[in-house]
């Protein structure tokens, strides 16, 4: 039985591994081999050097400069390492030889030499590391690289008397490595802080000691007394640093807060502190005992850790973008019929820049030449090009498509139409939902204070015994320190940011998930949230055999029209043929020419007009987004360009739905009305929407009462209705590593998880009303043996780390198994 | 006995001594990237 069992499972798995080889074959024959630098498939034609295939001139470039300083060894580190190199000019990075420029990028410059940081998204394995760091190779002037892999920084030590930092970044964009060039970048790394890890240190230290110094009074109560006497000044001194150094910031906190007349959870800390460290000093200063040093060093050692555990930075994720991220640091500007690099931000109103294919339009102005496209999708949602002629007026934001245009400057960039977007919003600040830790804080510190202050007047006024009252009143001070409640929230939080992580959900901080709890209304975007980036082609009329579809693909390839490019990606070149003709017409088509024959492809408005189109078309035909293509005087075949939306959106959109009100608002024209109408409600869709209107319907929401709301889109046209929302959760495509500011980024495949999200944050507030039992049960022991009078150091040296480990223990483990639960077990997916 | 105060002297100033070392690092800045090394000792 077994045997047959595990034969048919060999027999499985032999048929798996055939087809994988003849999969393997297939590929091999189709897409040839791949390129021997950057991985891509080779095309038939493609250029061959020392027996290495390569897809594109970029790439031998690449290989030639790297042969050429004997750095050959980039290739056998990893396979196919590479990136092509981008075809830069040395023009476009002079000016970053500007003063302005070099003093953010330099973080060292003295006479000689000088130290420039640059972040290269690029950097991806040990092949990139090992070819950046020798870099001096290849320019002696270059003194020495370091790489921050996790970051994807560089650190280049030059000698700036004899290269500049323009020459530096123009190598390096030569070798496929383009430095990401924004001011705001600099800005957020400017400082790295140790802070955290050194109080941890210190603490850590000063814990450890003292346990050991505090050990013989845990074991016998008969250690000799100078013993005693000299571990108890010990223990003290090396309780100063903890109390005045490792804990200085619950103390700070705790002193703003009681000024502010508020009660948050740094008071009952503080207090209790203050109530170890003091009655600490008493007993050792006056000989009664060995004091409570050891639960104080532990204690904050505790907090330390819980505070660590929840600070988790994602490297080259930021949540905090502004309109800097955006645009270019220089463009091209016009002076004398001469062409220079300049800083963006040093443009003035009435010169004349440059702007060229797929580059961004930083400014607003009028349009000088005759024609220009321009593609606004990033800014307002819309993916239809939009024409404009000479003398209108072009907002920035919107990149150019095809020919170069020139663009004479009306506002200067910090008054631009679209910064005005980030300035109006980002003067609110975002409404802060008080957290379950923050509202049970204050009862917390009352009851504790008042049980306190009862005990004292106990045995003040009834016992008459003015020492033991005080003894019971710091006591209760002592235990009730608020470890549970603090490490609560820490903990959970860490564990879920961790957790959430490996399913690609990267949120800013763990607050979010409580306040996602409360969240009622859900605002969607529709272009690039709901559907992909890219669209989709389908073939609505006609067909097109393989021969024809190379020739389209041939066509299609040449021009940079969004619409031919979507075509491209649907029909991969395989066989490059010469086109004897070639002739694109703006607004129109293309019309080309192989085998003295000819094809068109364009607007089926252009196509009719050129030839008699066949009856029994169907009717969406006429509309703008369809392509045709027709093959001498006859049409072949017409298809769509669709939103590709993406998969299971509808029941994404619908399992929201059921337990809060979904809004769709989108920059984009109707035509996708028929589509949403059956997820949405009706009343609750709204297209045509500019940024400032999407920011407009939000606030709406959010003044009914206790609305909060949650926006989920992507890119520019959102980025103020998510700052203005209450949560804003960004979507992200794999290969782009930009987000406008948000609280919760998400990867686009994921998006459907959304609606696990919120059983998600249920769940986190369930496990922390858990974990409060769980230290309310602890308390009230330690209080009860603190009224009475019998509390000593040595128990609460035990019951401290045993309370803070519990809690530790629970919440670690309680999210865990609980994400998984509900996230499922594909993060390996 | 007396022996002992000298020796947790000595222990604890050697200890001390670690923190020390423990602070020069992290301000140095040893501890800002722990994934690159690692990958750069594979590649010689």
């Amino acid at each position: 039985m077994f045997y047959k069992y595990s034969h048919e499972g060999m027999q499985i798995a032999c048929v798996h591994i055939n087809l994988n080889i003849i999969q393997m074959q297939l590929r091999r024959f189709t897409i040839s081999t791949p390129c021997f630098h950057c991985g891509l498939p080779c095309l038939k034609d493609s250029v061959t050097k020392d027996e290495h295939h390569f897809c594109c001139h970029g790439c031998l470039f690449v290989f030639e400069i790297l042969q050429g300083n004997s750095l050959h060894k980039y290739y056998e580190l990893e396979k196919s390492p590479g990136k092509p190199a981008t075809e830069k000019s040395k023009e476009e990075y002079t000016y970053l030889d500007d003063a302005k420029f070099l003093e953010h990028f330099l973080k060292f410059n003295e006479q000689q030499t000088a130290i420039a940081c640059f972040y290269i998204p690029n950097i991806h394995c040990a092949s990139c590391i090992w070819l950046l760091e020798n870099l001096y190779r290849i320019n002696a002037h270059i003194k020495k690289v370091d790489v921050n892999f996790s970051s994807h920084e560089v650190y280049i030590t030059y000698d700036k008397q004899n290269i500049r930092l323009s020459e530096i970044a123009h190598l390096l964009s030569q070798l496929g490595y383009p430095p990401h060039l924004s001011l705001d970048h600099e800005q957020q790394n400017a400082q790295k802080n140790h802070d955290d890890l050194l109080r941890l240190g210190v603490a850590g230290f000063c814990f450890g000691n003292v346990m050991l110094l505090s050990f013989p009074e845990y074991l016998s109560s008969d250690v000799p007394k100078e013993f005693q006497r000299f571990f108890g000044y010990l223990n003290l001194l090396l309780t100063i640093p903890v109390f005045f150094y490792a804990a200085k910031e619950w103390l700070y906190s705790s002193w703003i807060s009681l000024k502010q007349k508020n009660i948050n959870l740094d008071i009952p800390i503080a207090l209790g502190l203050i109530a170890l460290l003091s009655t600490s000093a008493f007993d050792i200063i006056s000989k009664r005992g060995p004091g409570y040093c050891d639960s104080l060093c532990g204690f904050v050692f505790f907090l330390l850790i819980g505070k660590f555990f929840q600070k988790k930075t994602f490297q080259n994720l930021s949540f905090d973008r502004d309109y800097k991220a955006y645009f270019p640091l220089s463009t091209l500007r016009i002076q004398d019929n001469d062409k220079c690099a300049v800083p963006v931000h040093e443009l003035q109103v009435g010169d004349t820049i440059f702007v060229r294919h797929q580059e961004l339009i930083p400014v607003d102005g009028k349009l000088q030449s005759d024609h220009a496209q321009i593609d606004y999708s990033f800014v307002t949602g819309e993916s239809d090009l939009i024409a404009k002629d000479k003398g209108q007026d072009i907002f920035a934001g919107g990149r150019i498509v095809g020919k170069a245009a020139s663009i004479q400057v009306e506002k200067q960039v910090e008054q631009s139409f679209l910064t005005s977007l980030w300035k109006n919003v980002q003067n609110k600040e975002k409404s802060a939902v008080q957290t379950l830790t923050n509202t049970i804080s204050p009862f917390f510190t009352l009851t504790v204070i008042s049980i306190a202050l009862a005990s004292f007047a106990y045995y003040w006024l009834y016992g008459k015994n003015i020492a033991m009252a005080w003894y019971t009143f710091s006591s209760v001070l002592i235990v009730a320190c608020p470890c549970a409640l603090a490490l609560t929230s820490s903990f959970t939080h860490g564990a879920m940011i961790r957790l959430l992580e490996k399913h690609r959900i990267f949120l800013k901080s763990g607050d979010i998930l409580e306040k996602l709890a409360k969240i009622n209304n859900v605002v969607f975007d529709k272009t690039g949230t709901l559907t992909s980036t890219t669209p989709r082609i389908s073939l609505i009329f006609g067909n097109i055999d393989e021969q024809q579809q190379q020739i389209l693909a041939n066509i299609v390839h040449q021009s940079i029209h969004p619409v031919s490019q979507t075509l491209a990606k649907t029909f991969p070149l395989l066989t490059p043929i010469h086109l004897t003709e070639f002739n694109e017409i703006p607004g129109k088509g293309i019309a080309a020419k192989y085998n003295s024959q000819d094809f068109f492809v364009g607007s089926v408005s252009w196509i009719s007009s050129l030839l008699e189109l066949p009856k029994g078309l169907p009717q969406k035909i006429s509309q703008q987004s369809c392509v045709a293509f027709a093959v001498g005087n006859k049409l072949c075949c017409v298809f769509a360009t669709e939103n590709n939306f993406r998969r299971g959106w509808e029941n994404i959109v619908s399992r929201i739905a059921q337990k809060h009100a979904v809004h769709l608002i989108s920059g984009d024209s109707k035509r996708d009305l028929d589509i949403v109408g059956k997820v949405f409600p009706k009343n609750n869709i709204h297209f045509n929407l500019d940024p400032f209107q999407k920011v407009a319907y939000i606030e709406k929401l959010q003044k009914s009462a206790d609305s909060k709301v949650l926006m989920i889109g992507d890119g520019l046209n959102d980025s103020g209705a998510l700052i203005e929302s209450d949560v804003g959760v960004a979507v992200i495509e794999e290969n782009s590593h930009f987000s406008p500011a948000s609280d919760i980024i998400l990867a686009a495949e994921k998006i459907s998880l959304l609606p696990k999200m919120f059983s998600l944050s249920r769940a986190t507030l369930n496990i922390t009303y858990a974990s409060f039992a769980i230290s309310c049960i602890y308390n009230s022991l330690g209080i009860t043996l603190a009224i009475s009078g019998k509390l000593t150091p040595v128990f609460v040296a035990v019951l401290m780390p045993v309370s803070s480990v519990t809690v530790m223990l629970f919440t670690t483990f309680s999210s865990r198994r609980l994400c998984k639960k509900i996230l499922g077990d594909d993060k390996w997916e | 006995m007396g022996v002992m105060f000298i020796l947790i002297c000595v222990s604890i100033s050697l200890a001390t001594c670690f923190l020390l070392a423990f602070i020069w690092a992290t301000k140095s800045g040893q501890f800002d990237d722990c994934e690159t090394p690692a990958i750069k000792v594979l590649i010689d």
